[in-house]
C-alpha cells in the first residue's frame, strides 16, 4: 500500500513537471539587433564583441522559458538600411528588430509591423516617459517599444580654450546658455592654421540631420510646423538667416573643409587630433573617446564638455532626441506574437534599461530605471539643457523622412559649395519636399 | 530535327555547361525579367500597385536622376578611354620584361582587383582627406592651397575617377598581356626584315591583332563603369550636391533608403537599355570576333 502511494505521488509529481512544459508549444524567434553594446561593466570578458550581450540576454530569457528559442543576429549599422528592407521584401523579415525610430517608423508606414498598444500592460506602459510613448505612437498605434534615447547637443574640447586661458568663453552648468555672438566669439578665439574651431557634418544621405537642423532651430526656423508632416516649413526668413549664417561660418573657415562628404568617423578623428574644437554630437562621444584612447587615436589633451546650441533673442530652440526601440514584424501565429512581446518586455526591464544607458551613454525611457547617470557632470549638464530647452521635432516619424532629409542635406551642400544661394536652396527644397509629401 | 541532332552530338558539352547556365538563369536572367516587371509597379516593401509606364515618366522629370545619368556618362567617357590606353601601355611595357618582373608587375596591378574594396577606400579616404591627407600634404609642399578633393564639386568626380581607374587597371593589363602573348613572333620578324620601326610595328601589327582583346576590354569596362557603386557609396555617397551620384547609387538609395522598389527598378531598366545599347554599338563598331 505504502509503495503504491509513493509510486502514485511520484507519478503525479512527474506529471506536474511535464504537463505544463508540454502545454507550451515550442517557439523560435529571430531577433535582429544593431551592434550598440559591448564591454558591459562587470562582464567585459564575455561581451567584448557586439551582439554578445544580446546573446546573454536571450539565454537568460530562454532559461526562464525553455520552450522559446531566440536566434540573435547582429546587423552592422551600415547594413541595417539594406538588409532589413531586403529581408522584408523577400519575405524573410526577423520577428523582432531593435533599431532607430527613423527606420522603425518607415516600416510601420509600410504596414509590416504589429501594433503593440494592446499587447503591453497599461500599468507597464505608464512607466515609460510619456513623450517617448507619444513619439512611438503613429496613426494611433504604438508601432514599437522605445528602449533608450540619445540627446543631440554641442560638445567642446574645453582643453583647447583652457590652453589659451579662454575657458570662460564656454557656457557652464550654472549658466547653460549663450548667444550666437558669444558662440562666434568663442570659436573665432581658438582658430588657428590647422585648427578649424567647428566641425560640421552634412552628408549627402542626410544622416546626422540633428547636427545641422539644430542651427535652423537656433534662428527659430522649423522643418515642420506643429507636427504637420504634410508640408515643410523651413523656407522662411528665419531659415534663410540660419543657412546664411552657417555659410558665413564655412566661408570664414571656422568650419573644417570637406563638410559635405566627410564622415562622422573622420570628424571624430579630427577632434582626437585637436584639429577641431567643437561639434554637434551626443553623449555617445564620451564612449567614443574611451575607445579612441584605448586605440591610441588621441594625440592631444581632450576635455570634453557638453555645450548648448546658441540662442537668438526671442527664440526658444530645443534639442534633438533620437530613440531606439523594439519593433515586432507582422505575425501569423498568435503564440509567436505573444512570446515576441514577452521577450521585448524582458529586454526593456528597468535593470537592463540602466545597463543600456550606462554602456552606450544613452538615456533610459522608463521612469523606474531612475537616473543611471547621477553624479556624471556631463550628463547632468545634458539633462539640465533638456529640461531648460525641451525637445525639437526632427520629423523622424514622417512617412517620407529619409527622402526629405536627403533632399535637405543636398540643398545645404549646394549652399556650402557655392552652387546656390540660401534663398534658392531653401526654395528648391520646399518645392521638391512638398511634391514628395503630397504623394 | 537538325537542332536535336546537334544537341545530341554535343551532349557532353551541354552537360558540362548546363549547371552554369542553370545558375545563370536563376540568378541573372530571372531577376532581370523580374526587375523589368517590377518597374511597372508602385512597389514598396509589401504593397504593389500597377502603374504602367508612370515610373519611367517620372524619371524624365527627376532632376536628381538626370544628374546621376549625366555623372555616369561622364564617368564612362573619362574612365573607359583612360583605362584602355593605360592598360595597353602598361601591358606593352610589362610584356617586354623578363618573366620574374612580369609576374611581379602583373600581381601588383591586379592586387586592387582582388583586395577588399573597403580597405582600399580607407586608404583613399586618407589620401584625399582635406586636413591630414597625403595628397594635400604633397601639394602643400609645392605651395598649392588645400583642397577638399571629395567635398568640392569641381574635384569630386575626377577624384573618384582616379580611384576607379586604379582599381580597374589590373584585369585589362592581364588580358592585354595574354593577347600580346598570342601574337606570333614571326609577324614582327617579317616586319623588321621589311624595315618597320617599333612604332609602325605597334600600330600596324600589335593594335590590329589585339582587336578582339580591345573589344572585350572596351565592352566589359563600359558595362563595369556604368555600374560604379562601391567607390561612390564609400567615398562620397553621391555628394556634394549630387556631384558624384551615379545611376546605380541612385538605385540603391531609392530602393533601400526610400523603399521605392518599383521606381528603383525603372532606373535599372534605363541602365540596362543604355549600357546594353552602348555595348552593342561598340561591338558592331569594332566588328571583331571575340575569343575570350
Amino acid at each position: 500500500m505504502k509503495r503504491s502511494v509513493i509510486f502514485l505521488l511520484a507519478a503525479l509529481l512527474a506529471a506536474s513537471l511535464v504537463v505544463p512544459a508540454m502545454a507550451e508549444e515550442p517557439v523560435t524567434l529571430r531577433f535582429w539587433t544593431d551592434p550598440r553594446f559591448r564591454n558591459i561593466a562587470g562582464m567585459e570578458d564575455k561581451t567584448s564583441l557586439p551582439g554578445e550581450w544580446e546573446m546573454i540576454q536571450a539565454q537568460e530569457f530562454m532559461k526562464l522559458y525553455p520552450h522559446v528559442t531566440i536566434e540573435v543576429e547582429v546587423i552592422p549599422f551600415e547594413d541595417l538600411t539594406v538588409r532589413v528592407p531586403a529581408a522584408i521584401a523577400a519575405g524573410g523579415a526577423p520577428d523582432i528588430l531593435k533599431d532607430y525610430l527613423g527606420r522603425t517608423a518607415q516600416y510601420w508606414h509600410e504596414g509590416v509591423l504589429e501594433p503593440l498598444e494592446d499587447l503591453i500592460p497599461q500599468d507597464e506602459l505608464a512607466d515609460y516617459l510619456p513623450s517617448l510613448v507619444e513619439m512611438y505612437t503613429l496613426d494611433g498605434h504604438l508601432h514599437a517599444l522605445p528602449s533608450y534615447s540619445w540627446v543631440g547637443h554641442l560638445v567642446a574640447n574645453k582643453a583647447i580654450w583652457d590652453e589659451k586661458g579662454l575657458g570662460h568663453l564656454l557656457p557652464t552648468i550654472d549658466n547653460p546658455s549663450w548667444t550666437v555672438e558669444e558662440f562666434e566669439a568663442a570659436i573665432e578665439a581658438v582658430k588657428e592654421d590647422s585648427l578649424w574651431p567647428f566641425g560640421l557634418f552634412v552628408p549627402p544621405d542626410g544622416q546626422a540631420d540633428y547636427r545641422y537642423l539644430a542651427f535652423f532651430w537656433v534662428f527659430g526656423a522649423k522643418l515642420y510646423e506643429g507636427g504637420d508632416y504634410s508640408r515643410v516649413d523651413l523656407n522662411s526668413p528665419e531659415g534663410v538667416e540660419a543657412l546664411t549664417w552657417l555659410k558665413s561660418l564655412n566661408d570664414r573657415e571656422l568650419i573644417q573643409p570637406g563638410a559635405t562628404t566627410m564622415t562622422s568617423a573622420q570628424l571624430d578623428t579630427m577632434l582626437w587630433r585637436g584639429e577641431i574644437a567643437m561639434m554637434g554630437n551626443t553623449a555617445a562621444l564620451w564612449s567614443g573617446y574611451t575607445n579612441a584612447l584605448r586605440d591610441g587615436k588621441v594625440t592631444r589633451e581632450i576635455d570634453l564638455v557638453p555645450v548648448p546650441y546658441p540662442t537668438v533673442p526671442g527664440v526658444s530652440a530645443g534639442l534633438a532626441v533620437g530613440p531606439t526601440g523594439f519593433a515586432i514584424f507582422k505575425q501569423e501565429d498568435p503564440n509567436k506574437l505573444k512570446w515576441a512581446v514577452e521577450f521585448i518586455r524582458f529586454l526593456n526591464q528597468p535593470e537592463y534599461q540602466q545597463i543600456y544607458a550606462q554602456n552606450a551613454s544613452q538615456f533610459p525611457v522608463r521612469l523606474s530605471a531612475g537616473n543611471p547617470h547621477e553624479g556624471k557632470p556631463h550628463f547632468e549638464m545634458i539633462q539640465k539643457m533638456l529640461e531648460l530647452y525641451g525637445a525639437e521635432d526632427l520629423g523622424v516619424t514622417s512617412t517620407y523622412y529619409n527622402q526629405v532629409r536627403t533632399l535637405l542635406s543636398t540643398e545645404i551642400q549646394a549652399v556650402l559649395i557655392n552652387q546656390k544661394t540660401p534663398e534658392q536652396a531653401l526654395a528648391d527644397f520646399e518645392r521638391e519636399a512638398n511634391r514628395i509629401l503630397s504623394r | 530535327m537538325p537542332l536535336i541532332r546537334s544537341i545530341v552530338k554535343g551532349r557532353w558539352g551541354y552537360f558540362f555547361i548546363g549547371p552554369a547556365y542553370v545558375l545563370f538563369t536563376i540568378f541573372t536572367i530571372y531577376p532581370l525579367f523580374e526587375g523589368i516587371r517590377l518597374s511597372f509597379y508602385d512597389a514598396g516593401l509589401k504593397m504593389r500597385t500597377w502603374v504602367g509606364f508612370e515610373n519611367y515618366a517620372r524619371l524624365l522629370t527627376d532632376s536628381a536622376f538626370r544628374r546621376a545619368f549625366l555623372n555616369t556618362l561622364h564617368f564612362v567617357v573619362i574612365i573607359v578611354p583612360v583605362i584602355l590606353v593605360l592598360s595597353l601601355l602598361f601591358a606593352v611595357l610589362i610584356f617586354g620584361l623578363n618573366y620574374v618582373l612580369q609576374s611581379i608587375f602583373r600581381a601588383a596591378f591586379y592586387l586592387p582587383s582582388v583586395a577588399s574594396g573597403v580597405v582600399l577606400v580607407a586608404v583613399w579616404l586618407w589620401i584625399y582627406n582635406p586636413t591630414y591627407g597625403l595628397l594635400n600634404y604633397l601639394t602643400g609642399l609645392v605651395g598649392l592651397p588645400r583642397i577638399a578633393w571629395l567635398g568640392d564639386a569641381r574635384w569630386a568626380l575626377p577624384a573618384l575617377s582616379v580611384v576607379v581607374i586604379s582599381w580597374a587597371l589590373g584585369r585589362p593589363i592581364i588580358l592585354f598581356i595574354a593577347g600580346l602573348n598570342g601574337i606570333s613572333r614571326e609577324v614582327y620578324e617579317a616586319a623588321m626584315i621589311d624595315g618597320a620601326s617599333s612604332w609602325q610595328q605597334f600600330i600596324r601589327i600589335t593594335l590590329p591583332l589585339l582587336t578582339p582583346t580591345t573589344v572585350f576590354v572596351l565592352v566589359t569596362q563600359t558595362i563595369g563603369v556604368f555600374q560604379t557603386f562601391v567607390v561612390v557609396q564609400l567615398l562620397t555617397r553621391g555628394g556634394p550636391a549630387y556631384a558624384t551620384q551615379t545611376i546605380v547609387y541612385s538605385i540603391y538609395v531609392t530602393a533601400f533608403q526610400f523603399l521605392q522598389f518599383g521606381y528603383a527598378a525603372a532606373m535599372g531598366g534605363v541602365l540596362l537599355v543604355v549600357s546594353g545599347s552602348i555595348a552593342l554599338f561598340q561591338l558592331r563598331l569594332m566588328r571583331a570576333d571575340i575569343e575570350y
